[in-house]
């Protein structure tokens, strides 16, 4: 989802991840209507969709194994399970030999990986993602995509929100929607089939 | 509750640092309210001290007989205000004179007739210690014929009471002031403790927690740390009392019902406090 500044794309997300309501119309996601989704209910839909921000959002003063453990237990993982299923999620996004890191020791790429590993936690069928790379310099940006690319790649459906449009320049498999003052003016469908 | 107590546990062990500077807050607070707790309290035993002493005493004529005593103690026996009578006789009135006034002993041993009158000492039940009750039991006693005079301090009662009710009044204004003072620090104490883990009530949201689980482990936060502020708050009092009483003067205990209701109070306020604070984040987090 690319567009400037100001051109709504993290307005969508927000909308997706029912952190904001419509104030015309209707929003679904999965099932799950703004309209009819009681905010008591929220936490449901939330446990099918991950978001990942541009500042990363970890708690700083945990390691890395910490932060997704603490999102497990929230999402009642068994007790017994979590050890196990942190350290396959670190695995997954590629952090498992910084396990024991703090948070504040880490570069930018390598927190955001923890993030991503962190909106995994749930199994997400969706993963919205408001300019995850902004901050990254260009390997890190690099690692990041690619590691979306495989996630993606796995089954789960990626809502990327960026103003760069390079990043994707050479997956011709990605849809691009492309918003300006708030309106969808183009939407690209993907090149190859997947 | 299982989870709830060990997540509790987690979080303060977690930032020992903030959350002792929160139990500190609440206990210097209420350390202070316990201080004017204890002011109070001592001023009121030494005011009920003083309103035992109110009496009234009426004198009885030399030429009075023992059936005129019999039937004035039987008229006071009906009075509700009156909750015991002593008789002193001319003779008692005279060895008391001696003893509690020494420098006169000489003039005593030398009288011939002792002129001291007999008397009726009248003790007031404790509701009837007032200007008011006191005017009553003078007005029924002084118009029997055989009552010579009647005393009963009158200007000392009225200001004895004039005292007590703007000590009342005070005690309650201040009393206010500083509940208020400490309900407000144990609720920025406990509130900042909410908002430092801001970014985690956050996080919790975005991943799917369901509220109570984000509410729980904070309330039972805000009433640990409401608690542990309540009992140091109390036991710093008593520590002041201790030293006080050993190297100043003798300082009185506060009922334990007040410290019973000052701790239940701070930890009350923990939890509603955490409660509001943790609701007010839920509905001001949005990603």
């Amino acid at each position: 989802m690319a567009g400037h500044s100001g051109s709504g794309k993290s307005t969508v997300l927000k909308l997706a991840h029912m952190a904001e309501h419509p104030t015309l119309g209707n929003v679904y996601v999965n099932g799950f209507s703004s309209r009819r989704t009681a905010q008591r209910d929220v936490w449901r839909l939330r446990r099918q969709v991950g978001f990942i921000f541009q500042d990363f959002r970890l708690l700083p003063n945990r390691t890395v194994l910490e932060n997704i453990a603490f999102v497990l237990e929230v999402i009642n993982t068994p007790r017994k399970e979590i050890g196990r299923r942190a350290e396959m999620l670190l695995t997954q996004v590629g952090i498992e030999t910084k396990r024991s890191r703090m948070i504040e020791d880490l570069s930018g790429g390598e927190q955001q990986q923890v993030a991503i590993g962190r909106a995994l936690a749930s199994n997400p069928v969706l993963l919205l993602a408001d300019e995850p790379t902004g901050n990254l310099d260009a390997d890190s940006t690099k690692k990041i995509m690619d590691l979306f690319w495989s996630i993606n790649h796995s089954g789960t459906t990626i809502l990327m929100a960026t103003h760069d449009l390079n990043l994707i320049q050479d997956h011709p498999e990605a849809r691009i929607l492309e918003l300006k003052r708030g309106e969808l003016i183009k939407d690209s469908e993907p090149k190859m089939g997947y | 509750m299982g989870p709830v107590l060990k997540e509790t546990l987690a979080s303060v062990t977690r930032s020992p640092l903030l959350t002792g500077l929160s139990i500190s807050m609440i206990s210097l607070a209420f350390y202070i309210l316990g201080l004017f707790a204890l002011a109070v309290h001592n001023f009121y035993l030494v005011l009920d001290e003083m309103e035992e002493r109110i009496q009234v005493v009426a004198y009885i004529r030399d030429t009075a007989t023992p059936e005129n005593i019999m039937d004035l103690r039987a008229i006071l026996a009906s009075v509700p205000e009156v909750e015991g009578v002593e008789f002193v006789t001319k003779n008692e009135a005279l060895q008391k004179a001696n003893r509690e006034l020494p420098e006169f002993r000489d003039i005593f041993s030398n009288l011939e007739n002792n002129p001291l009158p007999a008397s009726l000492e009248i003790q007031l039940t404790p509701d009837s210690r007032t200007p008011e009750g006191t005017l009553s039991v003078v007005t029924i006693i002084s118009s029997h014929p055989m009552v010579e005079g009647v005393e009963y301090g009158q200007e000392w009662v009225d200001t004895f009471f004039a005292l007590s009710r703007i000590a009342g009044a005070a005690s309650l204004l201040f009393g206010i002031a500083f509940s208020v003072a400490a309900s407000l620090l144990t609720g920025t104490a406990v509130r900042i403790g909410v908002l430092a883990r801001k970014q985690e009530i956050e996080i919790m949201q975005l991943v799917g927690a369901k509220d109570r689980f984000i509410l729980y482990p904070f309330l039972a936060e805000g009433a640990f740390t409401g608690l542990a502020g309540g009992i140091l708050g109390a036991l710093l009092t008593y520590v002041t009392v201790q030293l006080m009483s050993q190297y100043v003067f003798t300082v009185n205990w506060i009922p334990n019902s007040w410290v019973l209701i000052g701790v239940a109070s701070t930890l009350t306020l923990g939890v509603i406090t955490s409660g509001f604070s943790v609701r007010r984040q839920l509905k001001e987090i949005s990603p």
